[in-house]
This record gives structure tokens, C-alpha cells and sequence, in this order.
């Protein structure tokens, strides 16, 4: 199986490639968390370097963390063409509507993030099936909860898996990992929808088939093969 | 001292052995192994829900050169056991990272898939020929 990682903002980006060799993950995004342009800039050129050092797809990857959907706009039409996917980091109720809303957003990250209630409701989620934009549940922020907060946790993502299931919105399971002992293998990652009670495939195409569609369909885009409404050229 | 028989096949509970491996800073005591995976999975799905997944850590194969190791559960219960050994972020004083390696029916097939080991029927093929 192919698994990918969509979200891995990891400081020693050589030694977790390291750490991964083996592990069946086919490819990672090895995460930018956008500051400005020139932070972008200086990304792409590691990632360059990085590429070259490694036969793991690595994919260039940035998330957002605007403090208002009018910021949001901004930031996106910043970053839209330089990168292969663009993540939100969600939380607040108005960023995570404005996310799902927009179709150049790939990912919304953990929508329940410091959040009583599963940040999405079933207009958000049929937005996010209209727009094509996946929900991102992150692994990491189970290791930094406990007891009480980490079930509450787990049922805010049963929710919103349920809710995503109900009106098709796709899901992923990335690790989240900020460091390289927080990386986790695709079977792990998986796990975690299969123990919330999705079926089997729907599990595996969390860390499978969804994020590598994103990322080729991306990789078309940003070549031109896609155009505007969506007219591939073959 | 009076036993119970051991069931038949039949009636046994089916299980399956869960491989592992641990990548950390320095090697792992086997002591912390089963304390920290213990409280992981505890903490996750309560005492009812574990007893029903039947964990246990097989002590005789636990690497700690490879630091590999080998976990019996219940054959419904193994997306369980990986989530729980995913949960665990630190074992004593290290940072881990453990990844199953695989799964397997018996702990034969899974001494020979996952540490290595052979035994006579290995070498079988070799001697016909």
C-alpha cells in the first residue's frame, strides 16, 4: 500500500526521512507553516535539496493559520501556486467555514482543534463535499491530550467522520508530528478510524488512495494539464 | 494440583500476534515496555474493553538488540493494539516511535516472518535437491 503523510511539520527533516526508511510510507509532506513569501521561498529550495537526497515523494506542502477568513483570502492567493497542497489549520468555527468554502484549500486540519464540539456541522460538511476540500484528523493531538480531554477528542472526530461520511466529504489521518519521534507508520494512522467504527477500506483509502489523488491532481494543476473548470488535457 | 482441560481448537479463542518494532534515542527495558504499553492501552479503552482484547506482551521474544518484540490479542481486536502502540510517545526516559510490522496467525509464522528464525522444514527443498 502506498501511505502518505499530508502533515508533518518536522523540525530535522533529514534524520525523519531517515527514521521512515521502511516503513512503507511511499510519500510525506514535510510541512511549511506560512509566515510570508520569502519563508515559501526558502522551503521550496530545502525541498529541492531534500528531493535529490531521498527516493520518498516528498510533497510540498504549506498550512495556514490566518486569523481571519479575510486573511485566509490573502494568504491563499499567496501560496495557491507555489505549492502542491495547502492546508488550513482549523479551530476556530469562522476560519473552518471559510475553508471548506474555498475551493483552493486541499485540506481543513483538525476542525475540532481546542474546541468543545466537533468545529464542523452539516453545512460545513456538505460544503467541504461541494468543494472537493478533505478533512484532516492529526494523530499528534492525541499524544498531547489525556483521560477527560482525549475522549472528548475522539468523539469530536467520530462526528465529524460521521458527518463527512453522511454528506461524502473526504477524510484524512496524518501524524502531524513536530518531531521525528512523533512520525507514525500508515497502519497506525489507520487504525485510528477503524477503532471509531469506519469500515475497512474507507480506512485505508484515508491514508492511501484520497491524499495521493490530492497530491497528483495538484501536481497537474500547478503543470497547466488542468485547466480551469476543471478540463484536463490528456 | 487438578486443572482444567485445555479446550479444543473449536472452542479456543482466536488470536493474532502483533510484530513490533521501536525506534528510539537509546535501547528500551523491557520492564518500561510493558508498563508504558499497559498504560496506553488502559488509558485508551478502559479495563472492560481490554480485557476483551486479551493483550499480552510474549516476554521470551522481546529483541533487545533489534528491540523487537511480539503482542498476542484477539483476532477482532488488532486495529486496538496498533492504535494504542501509535499512542505511545515515550517509554522511561526515551522518545519512541513504535510501527507494527506485521500480523500473523500463529507464533511460529511469526518468529519466522518478523525475527528471522528457521526450523527444519526451511531446509527441506534444500536437501531434496
Amino acid at each position: 500500500m502506498d501511505f502518505y503523510d499530508l502533515y508533518a511539520p518536522v523540525n530535522e527533516a533529514k534524520k525523519a526521512l531517515e527514521l521512515i526508511k521502511g516503513w512503507n510510507i511511499s510519500g510525506i509532506a514535510l510541512t511549511h507553516i506560512y509566515e510570508d513569501k520569502e519563508g515559501i521561498n526558502k522551503y521550496l529550495e530545502r525541498m529541492d535539496e531534500l528531493n535529490s537526497q531521498t527516493k520518498l515523494d516528498l510533497v510540498r506542502c504549506c498550512v495556514l493559520d490566518p486569523g481571519s477568513p479575510r486573511e485566509l483570502k490573502d494568504m491563499l492567493g499567496e501560496t495557491r501556486q507555489k505549492v502542491e497542497i495547502v492546508e488550513v489549520d482549523g479551530g476556530s468555527f469562522e476560519i473552518n467555514k471559510a475553508a471548506v468554502e474555498d475551493r483552493r484549500v486541499d485540506v481543513l486540519l483538525h476542525p475540532e482543534h481546542k474546541r468543545k464540539d466537533p468545529g464542523i456541522d452539516h453545512k460545513t460538511a456538505r460544503a467541504a463535499a461541494e468543494n472537493e476540500v478533505v478533512v484532516g484528523f492529526v494523530f499528534h493531538d492525541l499524544h498531547q491530550t489525556y483521560g477527560k480531554v482525549r475522549s472528548h477528542v475522539l468523539e469530536h472526530i467520530r462526528n465529524s467522520i460521521d458527518l463527512c461520511q453522511k454528506y461524502g466529504a473526504s477524510f484524512i489521518v496524518t501524524s502531524g508530528a513536530k518531531d521525528k519521534y512523533a512520525l507514525r507508520g500508515g497502519r497506525e494512522l489507520m487504525s485510528l478510524p477503524k477503532v471509531l467504527g469506519v469500515e475497512k477500506g474507507t480506512a485505508i483509502d484515508s491514508v492511501t488512495n484520497i491524499p495521493k489523488k490530492i497530491v497528483q491532481k495538484n501536481r497537474k494543476k500547478l503543470k497547466g494539464k488542468i485547466k480551469k473548470g476543471g478540463v484536463e488535457e490528456l | 494440583m487438578a486443572r482444567p482441560e485445555t479446550l479444543p481448537s473449536s472452542l479456543r479463542e482466536k488470536k493474532r500476534y502483533i510484530a513490533f518494532e521501536i525506534r528510539s534515542e537509546s535501547q528500551v527495558e523491557f520492564g518500561d515496555l510493558i508498563n508504558a504499553l499497559w498504560s496506553s492501552i488502559l488509558d485508551l479503552f478502559g479495563e472492560i474493553n481490554t480485557g476483551r482484547i486479551s493483550f499480552w506482551l510474549v516476554k521470551d521474544l522481546w529483541d533487545k538488540e533489534k528491540q523487537k518484540g511480539l503482542i498476542k490479542c484477539n483476532h477482532n481486536h488488532v486495529s486496538e493494539v496498533r492504535l494504542a502502540l501509535g499512542l505511545v510517545e515515550r517509554i522511561g526516559e526515551n522518545k519512541v516511535s513504535i510501527r507494527s510490522l506485521g500480523v500473523s496467525g500463529t507464533m511460529k509464522s511469526a518468529r519466522k516472518k518478523y525475527f528471522g528464525e528457521k526450523d527444519l522444514t526451511d531446509f527441506q527443498g534444500q536437501r531434496k535437491a
